[in-house]
C-alpha cells in the first residue's frame, strides 16, 4: 500500500525550487557582474533626459521706465498622440477629449482631433515607432492652460468599464492625466501697442537646436530688438535629470524715449499724414545738448506684436534718403558766416524770381519773385537765388569740408538698423554746387538734418544721437551705459548765436514760418519744401513733394530740436513746409513744451490775476465755503 | 530529542527573524521609494497599520487552539469562495481587473485571503482523506474541485500570476500529501494545454511574452517597465549603488509594489540580492523543518504549503523583475507595498509558528513521537 503521507517527496520538492533560486542567483549575477557597466551606462542615459529651460527676454522700458516691451511667461501645450491609442469603438473617447481640448484652446475641433491621432514614424532600422510629441498650441495663456488642465481632470469617459477591456481601460485611465502636458514659454508683448515701434523693432520666435536640446526663442528682427539682440536674449538653462540649471534673464534695455513725448508726436504725425493724404511722415525730437532721441516717428508703421504690414518696416527717420529742400540753406548761411563773406544787412539782386544764367545755361527760380532782399530777408523769405549768391562766394571745397562735418554722407551712428549714410555728390559743375546750396542734388535722412539743426542750438557742438540710455539687469543693477557722446565742434559758439537769431527772423511776420510762431517760446527753424527724386525714372515728377519744418525752442536756450516731415501730400493744394509740416510742428511744440514743464522764455499766453478764474479752469471756491472747509479740516488761515 | 527540539525551535526562531527583517526591509525601502512628495508618509502609514493588523492576526493564530486552525479551514474556505465572486461582481476596477473589495473605505484583495484559506481547506482535505488520497477520484478529482474553484475565480479577475503561484502551491501540497504521480500526470499536461492556449488568444499576455523574448526591441512600449527594471538592478552591479542612491526609481513604474526588487538591486546590488534570495530560501528551509517537526498531518501539509507559496511567490517575483520570465504581476511577499497581501503573509507566517509551537508541545506529550521524515511508511492516524 502506497504511504498515505509521501514525505519523501519534500526534499526533492525543496531541492527543485531551490535549484530555481540558484538559478536566478546566477542569472542576477550575469546582469549585475557582467554586464553592469554597460547597464550603469545606460541607466545614466534615462537621466540624461536633457530639457532647456527658456530664458526670458530682457524688457525695453521707455526714459520714465514705462515698459515699451516685455516677455510675459505662456505655455506652449503639447500632446502626446500615443495617449490615445484606442480601437475604433472607443474612438469617441479621443474625440471627446479633442472636444475639451478644443474648447479650453480655442482651436479648430478637426485640428486637435487630427493631432493628438496616433502616428507612426518610419524608422530606417527597427519598425516604426509611435510619435510621441505633438505642439498643439503655443503662447497659450496661464489660465487657459489651468482651465485645460482642470477640464481635463474632469473628463469622464460615457463607456462600460467591464466591456472595454484591459489594455483600453489602462490607455483611458491614463488619458487624461498624460495625454497633453505644457513648455514654460515667453510671449514678446507691446503694452503700448504700436508706439515706438520703429524705435522697438518686434521679434520673431524661432526654435534652436541648442547642446542641450532644442528651445524656442525670440529674435530680433528690427529695431532695438534687433541692434541689442544679444544684451536682450537671456542664456537659457537646462534640466538634466534632478540637476537643475536656471536660465539667466535677459537684460532690461532703457531707452532715452519718452513715451509721453512720443504719444503726443505720433498722434499729430498721424493727424497730419492722414490730413494731407500723404504716403508717408516723419518726426524726430532731439535734446540738442545730448543728443537723447525724446521721440522718434516714422509712417507708415506696424504693430511690433504682429508685424504684417511689411510697408511699415521701413524707418523713414533713419533709413530714407530724402533731399531736403530749403532746410539746407541754414548750413550754407553757416558756411557763409564762417568765411566773413557777407553781412545780414547786405542787398543782393532776386531777379524777380527767375536768375538765368546764360554761360552755364542754367536757371534758378523763386516761388515768390523779389526785385531785390537783404541776406536776412533771404533766409526768411527763403530765397533760392539769394542762396545761390551767397554761395558762389562760398569755396567749394570749405563748403564739402563743413557738411561732411555736419555728417552729411556718413551715418550718425544711432543705435538703430539700418541707418543710411544719405548721399553727398561733389559738384561737378558750378550748377549742381548751387542747387546743393538750397537743398537739392543732396540726399540727407531726416535724422541727419535734425541733428545738423541740434548742432546749431548747442552752439555748434554736435552730439551722437542716442536712443539707449542705458543697460540694465533683472534688478537694476547697471551693465552698460551710452553716455551723451559729442562727436565734433562743427562751428564755432559765436557763429551758432548770430545763425540761431537769424533763424528766429523766420518766424517773423515777413518770414515762411509766420504761422509757427508759437506764443509762449521763441523758437529758430526753417521751412523746406523739396521736390522727391524718382529713384526708379529719375527726375523730379510733379506732386512728389516733401514738405518739412526743422527747428528748436526756445530760442535763447534749446531745450528741444524738432523735425516735422510729410512724405508725398497727395491731398490737392499748395504743399509748403509751413502749410503742412509747420502747423503739425507748432502744434507738437506746444504740447511737449507743456509735457516737459519747459520754462516760456516769452510772455505768457493769458495774464493771470489771482481771484480771477482763467477760462478752463475751474470756478474759484467761495470764500465762505472755503472758510468752512477749513474750519471742518480743523485749520486756520 | 532534544536537538530536534533545538532544531524546531531554532527554524522557528529565523522564520520569525527573517519575517521581520523582511517586513522592517520593505518599509525602510517603501518610505525612500516614495519619499520624493508627500505621498511617502501616506503610503508607509498605511503600511505600517497593515503591518499591525497583520502582526495581531498573527498574535491571535500564534495563542489560539491548534485545532481550531483545521476547525476553521472550511467556514474560511467558503468565505474566500464568497468574497472572490463578490469582487468579481461588484469590485471595483483596477488597472482594469476587479480584484478589490472596498468596506468603509478600506480596500483589500479576497485573493489574498483566499491563498490561505485556500491552502488550510486543501490540508485539512488531504488530512481526512487519509489512504483515499492515492485513489484518481480522491487525489485528483475532488482536490482540483476545491483548488479548481479558487484558482478559476482568481484567474478570471484577471490574476493569472497569483493563480499559478497557488495552483503550484496546492500541486505540491497534493504530491506530498501522497497522490499518485501517473496520476497527476494527465492533469497537469492538459492544464498546461488549456493555459498555453488560454496564452495564444489572450493579446496582452502574448504581448508580455514576446516583449520577454525580446526585451531590446520592446523596450519603448510594452518592455517598458521590464527594460527600465533591468536597467536599475543591473546597474547595480556588485554591491550597488547604496542605500536611497537609486537614480531609477523615477522611472521604474509600479517600482513601490511589484517591481521594488528592482530599486534593491540597484541599491544594493548583487549582494543585496543574494541576501533577499537567501532570506526567502531560510524562510523555505524553516517552513518545512516546522512541517517536519509538525504534530499531524494536517499541520504537516499546510506548512509545506505555506512555505512553498511564500517561496515561490518571493522566486517568481525576483525572476519576473530581473527579466527571467515575463511580467505577471506577483508582489515580493513582506516588502512589496500592499495593505491585506503584508497581512495574510503575516498570518500565514503565524500560521507556520502556531505549528512549530503545536510540535513543541507535542514532543512534550509524547516522548515517543511519531515523525514523519524518520518513517516514511509509517500511517499516521487521524486525531
Amino acid at each position: 500500500m502506497t504511504p498515505p503521507i509521501q514525505t519523501q517527496r519534500i526534499p526533492t520538492l525543496k531541492r527543485l525550487l531551490l535549484c530555481g533560486y540558484v538559478a536566478l542567483a546566477v542569472w542576477l549575477g550575469y546582469w549585475q557582474l557582467g554586464r553592469f557597466p554597460e547597464f550603469r551606462q545606460l541607466s545614466s542615459g534615462n537621466r540624461l533626459t536633457r530639457d532647456c529651460v527658456q530664458a526670458r527676454r530682457g524688457n525695453i522700458l521707455d526714459a520714465n521706465g514705462t515698459l515699451l516691451a516685455m516677455s510675459a511667461p505662456v505655455k506652449t501645450v503639447v500632446a502626446d498622440p500615443s495617449m490615445t491609442l484606442l480601437p475604433p469603438e472607443l474612438e469617441h473617447c479621443r474625440l471627446l477629449a479633442a472636444e475639451v481640448i478644443a474648447e479650453a484652446l480655442d482651436m479648430d475641433l478637426a485640428d486637435v482631433v487630427k493631432k493628438i491621432t496616433p502616428r507612426w514614424r518610419p524608422n530606417a532600422d527597427g519598425p516604426p515607432t509611435l510619435i510621441r510629441y505633438q505642439v498643439l498650441k503655443r503662447n497659450v495663456s496661464l489660465s487657459a492652460w489651468d482651465h485645460l488642465t482642470n477640464a481635463m481632470r474632469h473628463l469622464e469617459f460615457p463607456v462600460d468599464w467591464r466591456q472595454v477591456g484591459r489594455t483600453n481601460i489602462t490607455t483611458l485611465r491614463y488619458l487624461p492625466r498624460m495625454l497633453i502636458d505644457s513648455q514654460d514659454s515667453y510671449l514678446r508683448r507691446y503694452p503700448c501697442g504700436s508706439l515706438a515701434a520703429h524705435v522697438l523693432g518686434f521679434t520673431t520666435s524661432m526654435e534652436f537646436r541648442r547642446p542641450y536640446g532644442e528651445v524656442s526663442e525670440e529674435q530680433g528682427r528690427h529695431g532695438v530688438e534687433l541692434v541689442l539682440d544679444e544684451a536682450l536674449t537671456g542664456v537659457p538653462g537646462w534640466r538634466l535629470g534632478q540637476q537643475t540649471v536656471g536660465a539667466r534673464a535677459g537684460l532690461n534695455v532703457v531707452l532715452t524715449i519718452d513715451s509721453g513725448v512720443q504719444r503726443i508726436v505720433e498722434e499729430e504725425l498721424q493727424r497730419v499724414v492722414e490730413e494731407w493724404d500723404a504716403r508717408g511722415g516723419v518726426a524726430v525730437v532731439v535734446r540738442p545738448q545730448t543728443g537723447d532721441v525724446l521721440a522718434l516717428a516714422s509712417r507708415p508703421d506696424f504693430d511690433p506684436s504682429n508685424p504684417t504690414n511689411v510697408v511699415g518696416h521701413l524707418n523713414r527717420v533713419v533709413s530714407e534718403m530724402l533731399e531736403p529742400g530749403s532746410t539746407m540753406k541754414a548750413i550754407t548761411f553757416a558756411a557763409g558766416l564762417e568765411q566773413r563773406c557777407f553781412s545780414w544787412k547786405e542787398e543782393v539782386d532776386c531777379h524777380n524770381g527767375y536768375w538765368y544764367r546764360p554761360r552755364a545755361k542754367d536757371r534758378i527760380r523763386d516761388f515768390h519773385g523779389y526785385e531785390s532782399l537783404t541776406f536776412q530777408e533771404v533766409l526768411m523769405k527763403s530765397s533760392n537765388i539769394g542762396t545761390a549768391q551767397l554761395a558762389q562766394r562760398i569755396p567749394v571745397s570749405s563748403m564739402l569740408e563743413l557738411w561732411s562735418a555736419f555728417g552729411f554722407g556718413t551715418p550718425t551712428g544711432i543705435l538703430l538698423p539700418n541707418e543710411s549714410p544719405g548721399l553727398v555728390n561733389v559738384p561737378e559743375r558750378e550748377s549742381d554746387y548751387l542747387r546743393t546750396s538750397y537743398g537739392q542734388h543732396i540726399s540727407t535722412t531726416p535724422l541727419q538734418m535734425a541733428m545738423a539743426y541740434a548742432t546749431i542750438a548747442n552752439g555748434g557742438m554736435l552730439m551722437r544721437p542716442r536712443v539707449v540710455s542705458r543697460i540694465e539687469d533683472e534688478q537694476g543693477h547697471l551693465m552698460a551705459e551710452f553716455p551723451p557722446l559729442p562727436m565734433r565742434r562743427v562751428l564755432p559758439e559765436s557763429t551758432c548765436t548770430n545763425l540761431v537769431a537769424a533763424l528766429r527772423e523766420v518766424m517773423s511776420d515777413g518770414g515762411t514760418g509766420k504761422s509757427i510762431r508759437m506764443d509762449a517760446y521763441s523758437s529758430s527753424g526753417k521751412t523746406g519744401t523739396a521736390q522727391m527724386y524718382d529713384t526708379v525714372n529719375g527726375g523730379y515728377p510733379a506732386g512728389m513733394d516733401y514738405p518739412s519744418f526743422v527747428g528748436f525752442f526756445p530760442s535763447t536756450r534749446p531745450e528741444i530740436c524738432m523735425l516735422v516731415g510729410v512724405v508725398e501730400p497727395r491731398k490737392p493744394g499748395r504743399h509748403g513746409g509751413a502749410t503742412v509740416a509747420g502747423p503739425a510742428w507748432k502744434t507738437m511744440a506746444e504740447q511737449i513744451a507743456n509735457y516737459l514743464r519747459i520754462a516760456p522764455d516769452l510772455q505768457p499766453v493769458t495774464d493771470w490775476h489771482p481771484g480771477t478764474t482763467p477760462e478752463g479752469l475751474s470756478p474759484v471756491v467761495p470764500f465762505a465755503a472755503r472758510r468752512a472747509a477749513g474750519a471742518l479740516l480743523g485749520t486756520y488761515w | 530529542m532534544n536537538e530536534r527540539k533545538s532544531g524546531l525551535r531554532n527554524a522557528a526562531l529565523m522564520l520569525l527573524g527573517c519575517t521581520l527583517a523582511l517586513t522592517v526591509f520593505g518599509l525602510v525601502m517603501l518610505y525612500e521609494v516614495a519619499s520624493p512628495g508627500r505621498a511617502a508618509a501616506s503610503v508607509v502609514s498605511r503600511q505600517v497599520v497593515a503591518l499591525i493588523l497583520g502582526a495581531a492576526g498573527a498574535g491571535l493564530v500564534l495563542w489560539a487552539d491548534y485545532g481550531w486552525i483545521r476547525r476553521l479551514a472550511w467556514p474560511l474556505y467558503s468565505l474566500a469562495v464568497g468574497l472572490l465572486a463578490y469582487a468579481l461582481v461588484w469590485g471595483r476596477v483596477v488597472n482594469g481587473a476587479r480584484r478589490w473589495i472596498y468596506v468603509a473605505g478600506v480596500g483589500f484583495q479576497p485573493s489574498d485571503f483566499a491563498k490561505v484559506a485556500l491552502l488550510m481547506a486543501l490540508a485539512a482535505y488531504c488530512s481526512s482523506a487519509g489512504s483515499r488520497i492515492t485513489s484518481f477520484k480522491d487525489g485528483i478529482l475532488k482536490p482540483a474541485l476545491i483548488v479548481g474553484l479558487v484558482t478559476l475565480l482568481i484567474f478570471v479577475e484577471p490574476d493569472w500570476g497569483t493563480a499559478l503561484i497557488l495552483g503550484l502551491a496546492a500541486a505540491v501540497m497534493l504530491l506530498v500529501a501522497g497522490i499518485r504521480l501517473r496520476y497527476a500526470l494527465i492533469p497537469s499536461v492538459l492544464l498546461t494545454i488549456a493555459v498555453g492556449t488560454a496564452l495564444c488568444y489572450n493579446g496582452l499576455r502574448m504581448e508580455r511574452i514576446d516583449s520577454w523574448l525580446d526585451l531590446e526591441s520592446t523596450r519603448r512600449v510594452v518592455g517598458y517597465q521590464a527594460w527600465q527594471a533591468r536597467l536599475a538592478f543591473a546597474s547595480g552591479g556588485p554591491v550597488g549603488l547604496g542605500f536611497s542612491a537609486s537614480t531609477q526609481r523615477a522611472f521604474v513604474p509600479e517600482c513601490q509594489t511589484d517591481f521594488i526588487f528592482a530599486i534593491i538591486g540597484e541599491e544594493f546590488g548583487f549582494l543585496g540580492s543574494l541576501l533577499l534570495l537567501g532570506a526567502f530560501a531560510m524562510i523555505l528551509h524553516a517552513g518545512l523543518r516546522i512541517a517536519r517537526e509538525a504534530p499531524d498531518r494536517f499541520g504537516a501539509l499546510l506548512a509545506t504549503g505555506i512555505s512553498f507559496l511564500l517561496a515561490g511567490q518571493a522566486l517568481c517575483n525576483m525572476a519576473v523583475v530581473s527579466g527571467a520570465l515575463p511580467n505577471k504581476g506577483l508582489t515580493l511577499p513582506f516588502v512589496s507595498q500592499g495593505g491585506s497581501n503584508l497581512m495574510m503573509m503575516l498570518v500565514s507566517v503565524g500560521v507556520l509558528l502556531r505549528i512549530a509551537r503545536a510540535g513543541e508541545d507535542h514532543f512534550e506529550v509524547e516522548e515517543e513521537p511519531l515523525s514523519l521524515f524518520d518513517h516514511p511508511s509509517v500511517v499516521v492516524n487521524e486525531p
